[in-house]
């Protein structure tokens, strides 16, 4: 092993890699930024570019741009509450609250400092078990991916206010049914489409992320001026630094969520969005009382989770890429297909054949990670300057980039309509006081679900004893319980020490 | 004056309700109605699950704020920013990228407050035209729209 990453480090430790390395992190971040423009998008932007580059040089440059795009996404979230990609959505929930109250610049550091602890952590790990793991991935079948699913929408209560659960549990179920509109692919159906070409193939995340929360936020400013983010910002910019007491509070959250959302990315199909969800819903169940009510107000914990788990995520969507050959998320299907325009087969003989690029992309996921500290460090003074703009040019400018953004995805003007309608009916949501994560949860999830619980029954010729038929699924199961029923746990053993 | 969590939960009631009627009416054939899971399982599945939760929010006691904030509220700027962007997604193709966010921008600017006509030119046209160079750059056709098209036929 040592052998190998000495063999990555001689690879990628040449001025002209390591030039690639910090030319992908800035166009990724650049990209990233912009609305609509995900790491999926910036990679297929750049492949054309590699095509005369050797193989390492060429994935050097485009796992650069992976994590640039990331953490760009993550700054259109924090600082506007448009995140770009779905994996950055859970980063809004704290770190928008958190730059509108002043801090934007100790937000934005936070996520820089938090996606390099996330992407170390991981970098580690893939170094040392990526073959294990790789045959772990596999283990898991449809019945484990179904209980899998139902742990992340028992988190959903992460995300309600104290006694609004059942609002959040509404609203999860109100995401699974919009994850149901367009055509079934098992049978060819069309369900809930209207007869509308244009919602044949169902609702985009993107839409629906930019629609809840970018618009519905903009329009939120306009409706109601005395709200916290509709007025133009003073910002202490001064504080980009985190103090003991805050480096000690998110330490233990940093670990938990590398290790959290690395396993979730190793597991293909999962990816950086669920395992952004998870490591918020994880940390917001875990922390005492006096703490959950700080999240979604700009809780250090609830922005440190999903930017750790995002990255180390995407760190952990490599070991089915370049162990097994799979593909775990779109962006990784991408690299795949640059990786077999260079003319490899990514697979179990890859770390035999071609050692130098399986430990090259290793090693310059970490120098990705170490030069996007050192590059957005500096300019986090200047980005966060964004939130000084007045009301009158900051709502329009919002509009404008989140319709754009989901307009450059698909050319079709129908889905500016689309994002109309659903932004109207989230800000009479959150009017009502529902709140808007677990929709985009249920959403996510609602797709996976629905596909592994038939992929399990059929398994199982129609029954449901799929659902103890493996220890695994029974662990994940209980799990979701003891999820589910916590708040009601806490309930009593407060009511009966209160009796004492 | 009811609650809001007890608005929501009618308005979650008859959405979930409507919905449950509708996944019952998803078209099957033959072989798809005898299979266990078929693609009106899971819509009824979740149907059924909104209809209780909707129902148990009706019943348990709620601790929302009330509706005192409500008069302050910007209703008209707010509709006419939704209606404008409703017309955006109209125009866009039509007028084409730049003449259409152009417009958009200028007239948002100008719903929100600002009616000085050279910090409107100067808050519109390089955003317009700066995001227009920028996404061209990047290989990114933005069409100029179907007026431009016929005006350069005739």
């Amino acid at each position: 092993m040592l052998d190998g990453i000495l063999l990555g480090l001689h690879t990628v430790a040449t001025p002209a890699n390591l030039l690639l390395v910090l030319l992908g992190c800035l166009v990724g971040t650049f990209i990233g930024m912009l609305p609509g423009l995900g790491p999926i998008s910036a990679i297929a932007l750049m492949i054309p570019i590699t095509y005369g580059f050797d193989p390492a040089a060429g994935m050097i440059l485009l796992a650069g741009v992976y994590y640039g795009a990331v953490f760009g996404g993550s700054t259109s979230s924090i600082l506007i509450n448009a995140p770009g990609i779905a994996g950055t959505v859970a980063s809004a929930f704290d770190g928008y609250p958190l730059a509108r109250s002043g801090e934007p610049g100790k937000a934005l550091a936070l996520a820089a400092y938090a996606s390099f602890a996330g992407g170390t952590l991981a970098a580690l790990m893939l170094i040392i078990a990526a073959p294990i793991l790789a045959d772990l991935s596999l283990i898991f079948q449809s019945a484990d991916y179904f209980a899998l699913m139902l742990l992340g929408l028992s988190l959903v209560a992460a995300f309600a206010r104290p006694g609004g659960h059942l609002k959040a549990l509404l609203m999860a179920c109100f995401g699974i049914m919009l994850s149901t509109v367009g055509t079934d692919l098992s049978a060819g159906v069309q369900r809930f489409t209207f007869g509308r070409m244009d919602l044949m193939d169902g609702i985009s995340f993107l839409l629906l992320a930019m629609a809840t929360f970018a618009l519905a936020e903009a329009l939120m400013m306009v409706l109601q001026p005395t709200r916290a983010g509709a007025r133009p910002m003073s910002i202490r910019m001064s504080r980009l630094k985190l103090n003991k007491r805050e480096i000690k509070q998110v330490l233990p959250t940093v670990g938990r969520a590398s290790v959290l959302g690395f396993f979730v990315g190793v597991l293909p199909g999962a990816g950086a969005t669920i395992a952004s969800f998870l490591a918020y819903g994880v940390e917001r169940v875990l922390a005492k009382p006096a703490e959950q009510l700080r999240f979604g107000k700009g809780s250090l914990k609830g922005l440190a989770a999903p930017e750790t788990a995002n990255n180390a995520a995407c760190t952990g969507s490599f070991v089915p890429l370049l162990t097994l050959g799979i593909p775990g998320s779109g962006t990784t299907a991408i690299l795949l297909g640059a990786l077999l325009a260079y003319g490899i087969q990514p697979g179990p003989r890859l770390f035999v054949d071609e050692p130098q690029v399986f430990w090259a992309v290793i090693v310059s996921m970490y120098f990705g990670n170490l030069i996007l500290l050192v590059l957005n460090l500096p300019l986090i003074p200047y980005i966060a300057r964004i939130l000084m703009l007045p009301k009158v040019y900051l709502v329009p400018a919002i509009l404008f980039f989140s319709l754009i953004g989901v307009y450059l995805v698909s050319f079709n003007s129908f889905d500016i309509q689309m994002m109309v309608f659903i932004a109207v009916i989230a800000v009479g949501l959150r009017l009502l006081e529902f709140p808007m994560a677990p929709l985009l949860l249920g959403f996510i999830l609602g797709g996976m679900l629905e596909d592994n619980l038939r992929r399990a029954i059929i398994l199982s010729d129609g029954s449901f004893g799929f659902l103890l038929g493996r220890p695994t699924t029974v662990v994940l199961l209980s799990l979701t319980v003891v999820t589910l029923i916590s708040p009601l746990l806490r309930k009593l053993y407060r009511g009966i020490r209160s009796g004492n | 004056m009811f609650s809001k969590s007890t608005i929501g939960a009618i308005l979650f009631l008859l959405t979930f309700a409507g919905y449950a009627w509708m996944a019952a009416e998803i078209p099957l054939d033959f072989w798809s109605q005898q299979e266990v899971f078929n693609a009106r399982t899971m819509p009824l599945l979740v149907a059924a699950a909104g209809i209780v939760i909707s129902l148990l929010l009706l019943i348990v006691p709620s601790v929302d704020s009330g509706w005192e904030e409500i008069k302050a509220y910007r209703w008209r700027d707010t509709l006419f920013l939704v209606g404008l962007m409703s017309l955006y997604g109209l125009v866009l193709e039509y007028l084409g990228f730049l003449l259409a966010t152009t417009a958009f921008l200028a007239a948002a600017y100008w719903i929100l407050g600002e009616h000085r006509p050279t910090r409107l030119a100067l808050a519109t046209l390089p955003l317009v035209v700066g995001f227009w160079i920028l996404v061209s750059s990047l290989g990114i056709y933005l069409d100029p729209g179907e007026l431009y098209h016929a005006m350069m036929a005739n």
